[in-house]
């Protein structure tokens, strides 16, 4: 336990150090308004969390994110699945795929706006797409990657192909599709808040946008930290969560 | 333990042929790597099939397990020919570390065959504390294949196939990557297990000692292409002893025989 504050703690020196040095700076005028200062953010911060805005943004861009990793991760899912296992779709489907997968997902949102309207439709289908691509990669590649022995034994046992793909080839793929749903995860957060930014007033995204326009560069780094605290949230849960689930590859 | 009284063909009492192979030949591309294998296996027996390397070992067993379509010839399980893998016939991999499912449990990896033959759910714990016993493993159920050693999860490997409860055991060098005390163990352990069932075995290895030391019968292979060298009869007293029965002058005469039809290549 005194490790782990020690860490903590050896963790915390810069960050602190770099406040410390703004508030000073800011104090003496050395730096422009725009720039707010650490109290002042603190202070905002502070009220944020107890007016209870700051949790319905959070919330607004948490559940709008969350929906559409899911939607694109299970969509991702199937495809990898289909595109892992028959090489015909690989051949047919692949080259599309990867040019589509060039394409900034931020980049659709004008053409997103016109055909879907402002609201969370729209940023919830701009997440889906853009966790769409890192899933179906890493699902494909993990269903390639299999042990041609291991689908041997399925057949030696005389699985059918659905019970294959339950039994063998998604327990096998696992791994590599929780590595891509992580990876998805974090876009997933970049494009909900690129989003609510630009096209769907609400979330974090909004307050960001919102306070800074009306002057308050207080509020925005407040919520900018807020930001970095949910998003390295997702992050360690999402590892914690691979780590349990596969604890039989470190056995 | 492993007394089996075997009913010699030449005497006709009770010999059924399990598996018949009947002309085998294998070709790849322009490579022919099996010509014409022929010989039946009989219900009951333990052979052993020898051979060095190249000679189409593991592919005459594929062929046998219905993993591999032969060119031609064919492979036939009792009356139908074998063109898929039979219920009835059970494969042992040499390479366990990959034939195992690492995600699942000892207990896990065999009820994978007891969920292959649609055994109820209920009866799985009963049948699965049975098999480790009759493996050793009865300490390991909980454990994930990584954490055990090579011969440990060889007998889970084992334990899987006897969960088919075949008639027929197909093992490719199973216990070739293990050292020699624990291949030792195994070898009696397998003849245990082969004497208390009506289970029939096919033995895959590229130790010539080991071929003796299992079989009721010897075929040899010959390389390039693969092909039957010799097929020999063991006559040594069971139970086999891995002292008695390697000093045994009838095992060192076979010896003999095969260095030197496997060193004349």
């Amino acid at each position: 336990m005194n490790a782990r504050l020690a860490a903590i703690a050896r963790a915390a020196v810069l960050p602190l150090a770099i406040f410390a040095v703004w508030e000073v700076l800011a104090r003496a005028h050395a730096l422009p308004d725009s720039l707010s200062r650490p109290s002042a953010i603190a202070g905002a911060l502070g009220g944020e969390l107890l007016d209870g805005s700051l949790f319905a943004m959070a919330g607004q861009t948490l559940v709008a994110a969350t929906a559409g990793w899911l939607l694109g991760g299970a969509l991702a899912i199937a495809l990898g699945i289909a595109i892992g296992t028959i090489p015909l779709l690989r051949i047919t489907v692949g080259p599309a795929l990867e040019l589509m997968r060039s394409v900034p997902p931020v980049a659709l949102i004008p053409i997103a706006l016109l055909a879907f309207g402002l609201g969370p439709k729209l940023e919830i289908l701009m997440v889906a797409f853009a966790v769409f691509w890192p899933v179906v990669i890493f699902t494909a590649g993990g269903v390639r990657a299999i042990d041609p022995r291991m689908l041997e034994v399925a057949r030696a046992l005389r699985f059918s192909p659905l019970e294959r793909a339950l039994r063998f080839v998604l327990p096998a793929a696992a791994q590599r599709i929780a590595v891509g749903l992580r990876v998805g995860a974090g876009i997933a957060l970049v494009v909900a808040v690129t989003t609510e930014i630009i096209a769907n007033p609400s979330g974090i995204g909004y307050g960001i946008a919102f306070s800074a326009t009306t002057l308050r560069p207080d509020q925005t780094f407040a919520d900018l930290l807020a930001l970095a605290v949910v998003g390295f949230a997702i992050n360690a849960l999402l590892v914690g969560g691979e780590r349990r689930l596969f604890a039989w590859a470190n056995a | 333990m492993q007394q089996k009284t075997l009913f010699d063909t030449a005497h006709g009492v009770l010999s059924h042929t399990v598996l018949d192979v009947r002309n085998v030949g294998v070709t790849y591309g322009s490579r022919e790597v099996m010509h014409d294998v022929t010989f039946s296996v009989t219900q009951g027996d333990f052979i052993t099939i020898v051979g060095p390397s190249g000679c189409g070992k593991t592919t005459l067993l594929r062929a046998m397990a219905g993993l591999t379509t032969p060119t031609t010839g064919s492979v036939r399980f009792k009356d139908g020919a074998i063109g898929e893998p039979h219920a009835e016939v059970a494969v042992v991999f040499q390479d366990y570390n990959r034939a195992l499912l690492p995600w699942r449990t000892v207990s896990g990896n065999i009820a994978l065959a007891l969920e292959a033959r649609r055994i109820p759910r209920a009866e799985h714990a009963g049948r699965i504390a049975a098999l480790l016993a009759r493996v050793g493993l009865a300490s390991y159920a909980d454990h994930f294949p990584k954490a055990l050693s090579g011969g440990l999860q060889q007998r889970v490997q084992i334990a899987r196939a006897l969960a088919q409860e075949p008639e027929v055991l197909l093992m490719d060098e199973p216990f070739g990557a293990l050292d020699a005390m624990t291949r030792q163990r195994l070898q009696d352990e397998i003849l245990a297990i082969w004497g208390s069932t009506p289970t029939t075995v096919v033995f895959i290895t590229h130790d010539l000692e080991e071929a003796i030391y299992l079989g009721n019968r010897i075929i040899v292979l010959e390389a390039n292409p693969g092909r039957i060298g010799a097929d020999i009869r063991v006559d040594l007293p069971r139970p086999r002893n891995q002292l008695a029965t390697r000093e045994d002058e009838r095992f060192l005469a076979i010896r003999h025989r095969l260095f030197g039809l496997l060193s004349s290549e």
